[in-house]
């Protein structure tokens, strides 16, 4: 039996679905999406037409009854199209607004409403305008370089870099708006500029509030001392080698010459520049650039050598400290000849019958003297490779095919000198003695030898060599160098031993001629072997040898025996430095 | 039996009729178009015009000249319709609107001198002629954005200041854009007051919270910039640059490790901001921490950056690498 629902729970499911659909309906004027508000439409709609087909009845005919549903169906499906129409009106009404009356339609009594989009603060993923201000930075005139007694040796006049001394280009360099800038110029760029001294956050700061921006330029103070630097360009005259003096307790450089040499005021322009004046310049650098004799190399501290017999001071240093000799009056032979390995010949010295002057047997104060050459291969055989190869290390040298990091200067160009192309180079017994007197593969910078002496003379510590004291912007300094160690090479002892080594060479030995009146000089000269035939000539010295300031190191490339050319070189630089007449 | 089923059919199709129908007004019923205006029209304005011409009242002359001036520029005939109003403003120099639309008409011919110079003859002759404001901050605001002419961007904020008197409902977003001109402008004290207006009428109005929280930190009063910041960020807390900025007041004022902290959020909203970055790499230099410094640094290398962008780089490059 089917079991009829009561009327008037119909009646009531009907009314509620009525008001339920009057409520989607209404809640559907809200919605913007099209989709979903026609969706609300037609559901209200049809929840409406319950209790309305309630209200209409099912009495009468057939025909009555169609009649009514038909009125219905067309009352709603009008209603559904009505009301989409009056909604699109609403939604529409800006763009209507807009194609009734725009702003670009002369005439028209309507006044627009200003139409400012807004979006929700929730969503905003940047504030305000977005304006930066255009930030320009006052570059100030570059800094002027000054040496460590203020003397002026780089500075901007009329917007030209100039320098007063035009032999100092291998050191400061120049700054050419044709070939950039090189040297002390670059390396010291930043603090020159003013960069060094610009904040980033000012920078940020300007842009976002439009604030000024300050760049003050810093001037550079040297360690190098004009005086000494003149003396050492006039020692050295116009002949191609290199001069470097050294601050003993501090490393400073206090001269460092260099010839040929070039001049870097020929490669700046004047401001505003001519063709003429770019075609002058360009001119100097062609010339530059296709001389053979490089005078664009700073041969310093850029210039490899073999370091002759210079190199022994390194021998017996290492032999010293590492208690291969016990001592330097030990028992050390000068034969003629040093047969060394199977096939290669015998090591030899400058001149025959040298233990008539270093006796027989000597020792190591003896044969540093007079730069006995059998004698240090013997010495150099008994450290052995590795233990020679070690404290040719601490001294700074390493091996071409293993060379890591920087120079020890950093203030300017400077290449890291070597003792051999190779470490097993060094393992042949032939190798070995030759590098220990002063040949084979070592090819060591005019630098890596004053530092060998200035470390002798410093208690054994070498210190890192410098160029800039400080820069300064005004009363404010921005950059001091402070001394730096880098190392204990040997002990204080053996340092004091080495010392007395090269003082006594000063006085009995090859070195004898640097002696000057009233100081007392440590001294070792070197006589390299070149392809040419003709040797280089080189000399370090230390002075005064009871309390070292200076450490000096000299070559004259072909200049032939060191005592002859390098020796005087050396002697008037040092007598200039401490002020004694030679 | 049959009549019911037939019945049935037609109920469903009734029923289905209005669905398709909804369903083909998804397109907008109205759409925003230039109005038509048929050249045939011209004809009539020119009877006009003749009939004027022949009569002795000149304000009526100059109305048939300025009636057909309109018509002609509704024809985008902009030199006609300039000739019509020039013959309506010699009948009758008083007309706001003639000079209004030879402004307008100049405007679009790309004659700037001549149109800035009939807007303002038009606002002269009655000052609270909202359109040709309008009109002539639409002329300055296509002026003022690629030129700093300080004349043309004054005249701008006052334009501004004029419609926001005009339209108190747009009071806010006019003097809004008006304290932005004044700040290009570098009247700050103006800006500011331009932005406490804006503020009084719509307090949570985020923009004018954010610039003047720039104008005290430009003053120094970085109390007053961090309040502002703070009220921005609480309603727009995915707004990058307020980080950004409130980091650099909290660096101005020393709180090194909140400025790292707001810099670091700006980067989280916006990952590739590099003035977020330059400024988190200087915090931490400042704090010695140099690695998270190079790492951000070697970030920015990746980025392109602006001229002053890359100078900000290359001083942090140098702060970093000093000794």
């Amino acid at each position: 039996m089917q079991r009829r629902v009561p009327d008037r729970v119909r009646a009531l499911i009907a009314w509620i679905a009525g008001g339920l659909g009057v409520l989607i309906l209404g809640s559907g004027l809200l919605i913007a999406s099209s989709t979903q508000w026609r969706l609300h439409l037609l559901t209200g709609l049809w929840l409406i037409s319950f209790p309305t087909r309630r209200l209409l009845g099912q009495q009468g005919t057939i025909a009555d009854q169609s009649l009514r549903r038909l009125m219905l169906v067309a009352f709603f499906g009008f209603s559904a199209i009505g009301l989409q129409l009056v909604r699109s009106q609403v939604t529409q009404s800006e763009a209507t607004l807009r194609a009734v009356a725009s702003l670009t339609q002369p005439g028209a009594p309507e006044q627009p409403r200003p139409i400012f989009p807004e979006t929700d603060p929730i969503e905003r993923t940047a504030l305000g305008s977005g304006r930066v201000f255009p930030v320009t930075i006052n570059a100030g005139i570059r800094g002027r370089i000054f040496d460590r007694y203020g003397a002026v040796v780089a500075e901007t006049i009329d917007g030209r870099r100039t320098y007063p001394n035009p032999a100092l280009g291998h050191l400061i360099g120049f700054q050419s708006r044709l070939y950039g800038t090189t040297g002390l110029e670059a390396r010291f760029d930043a603090q020159l500029s003013g960069v060094a001294t610009l904040s980033p956050i000012a920078i940020l700061e300007a842009r976002l509030l439009g604030s000024t921006v300050e760049q003050v330029p810093a001037d550079l103070t040297l360690t190098l001392d004009s005086r000494l630097q003149a003396a050492a360009q006039q020692a050295l005259g116009e002949r191609a080698g290199a001069v470097v003096l050294l601050d003993v307790p501090t490393g400073a450089i206090l001269a460092m010459a260099t010839y040929p040499r070039f001049d870097p005021n020929q490669l700046t322009l004047p401001e505003p520049a001519t063709q003429a004046d770019v075609d002058r310049v360009q001119a100097a650098w062609a010339e530059l650039n296709a001389r053979t004799d490089a005078p664009l190399l700073n041969r310093a501290t850029q210039g490899r050598y073999p370091p002759g017999s210079v190199i022994k001071t390194l021998t017996a240093a290492a032999a010293l400290d590492s208690g291969t000799l016990a001592d330097p009056l030990a028992p050390v032979t000068c034969p003629n000849l040093l047969p060394t390995e199977a096939g290669a010949p015998p090591v030899r010295n400058a001149v025959d019958n040298l233990f008539r002057r270093t006796g027989d047997p000597s020792d190591l104060v003896r044969v540093y003297a007079f730069s006995c050459n059998t004698a240090f291969a013997q010495i150099g055989l008994s450290l052995g490779a590795d233990r020679f190869l070690d404290y040719a290390r601490r001294f700074g040298l390493q091996t071409a095919d293993t060379r890591t990091g920087t120079a020890d200067l950093r203030d300017i160009p400077a290449t890291i000198g070597t003792i051999a192309n190779e470490a097993s180079f060094l393992q042949r017994p032939a190798a070995l003695a030759d590098t220990a007197f002063g040949q084979g593969q070592a090819l060591v910078t005019p630098l890596d030898m004053a530092q060998l002496a200035a470390s002798i003379a410093n208690e054994g510590r070498l210190m890192r060599p410098y160029l800039v004291a400080e820069a300064r912007t005004g009363e404010r300094v921005i950059y001091q160098a402070q001394p730096e160690p880098l190392r204990q090479v040997v002990s204080p002892e053996t340092a004091r031993r080495m010392l007395d080594i090269m003082r006594t060479s000063v006085e009995i030995g090859y070195a004898q001629p640097i002696a000057l009146p009233g100081v007392s000089v440590g001294a070792k000269t070197g006589t390299a072997e070149t392809p040419r035939g003709i040797p280089h000539s080189w000399i370090i010295a230390v002075a005064p040898v009871e309390q070292p300031r200076y450490a000096i190191a000299v070559i004259v490339e072909y200049g032939g025996e060191g005592s002859r050319s390098a020796l005087p070189v050396a002697r008037q630089v040092l007598a200039a430095a401490l002020e004694v007449t030679p | 039996m049959r009549l019911r089923r037939l019945w049935r059919m037609w109920y469903c199709a009734a029923i289905i009729a209005p669905v398709v129908l909804l369903a083909a007004c998804s397109e907008p019923l109205v759409e925003p178009r230039a109005p038509r205006t048929p050249t045939t029209v011209i004809d009539r304005y020119n009877a006009i015009v003749a009939t004027a011409e022949a009569g002795d009242d000149l304000l009526a002359r100059a109305r048939a000249y300025y009636d057909r001036g309109n018509i002609r520029f509704e024809q985008q005939d902009y030199p006609g319709a300039i000739a019509d109003y020039d013959q309506a403003l010699a009948l009758d120099p008083s007309m706001s609107r003639a000079f209004h639309n030879r402004g307008l008409a100049y405007a679009l011919l790309g004659e700037y001198d001549a149109a800035l110079r009939d807007y303002a003859q038009a606002i002269r002759l009655d000052p609270a002629y909202r359109r040709a404001y309008e009109n002539r901050v639409q002329l300055l605001e296509q002026l003022t954005a690629s030129s700093s002419d300080e004349t043309l961007l004054q005249q701008l904020a006052d334009d501004y200041g004029s419609l926001a008197q005009l339209i108190p409902e747009a009071e806010a977003p006019y003097r809004y854009r008006q304290g932005v001109i004044l700040v290009r402008l570098g009247d700050r004290t103006a800006a500011r007051e331009a932005f406490d207006a804006v503020l009084r009428a719509r307090p949570q109005d985020v923009d004018a919270l954010y610039e003047r929280a720039l104008l005290h930190y430009s003053a120094g009063d970085l109390n007053a910039a961090l309040a502002d910041l703070d009220a921005a960020l609480r309603l727009s807390p995915r707004a990058a640059n307020a980080y950004y900025t409130r980091g650099l007041v909290r660096y101005a004022q020393g709180n090194t490790r909140d400025a790292i902290a707001d810099f670091g959020q700006a980067l989280l909203l916006q990952p590739a901001y590099p003035e977020a970055l330059i400024a988190r790499a200087s915090a931490y230099v400042e704090q010695g921490n140099r690695t998270a410094a190079q790492a951000d640094l070697q970030r920015l290398d990746d980025l392109q950056l602006d001229p002053v962008l890359q100078q900000a780089r290359e001083a942090l490059r140098q702060r970093i690498s000093a000794p």
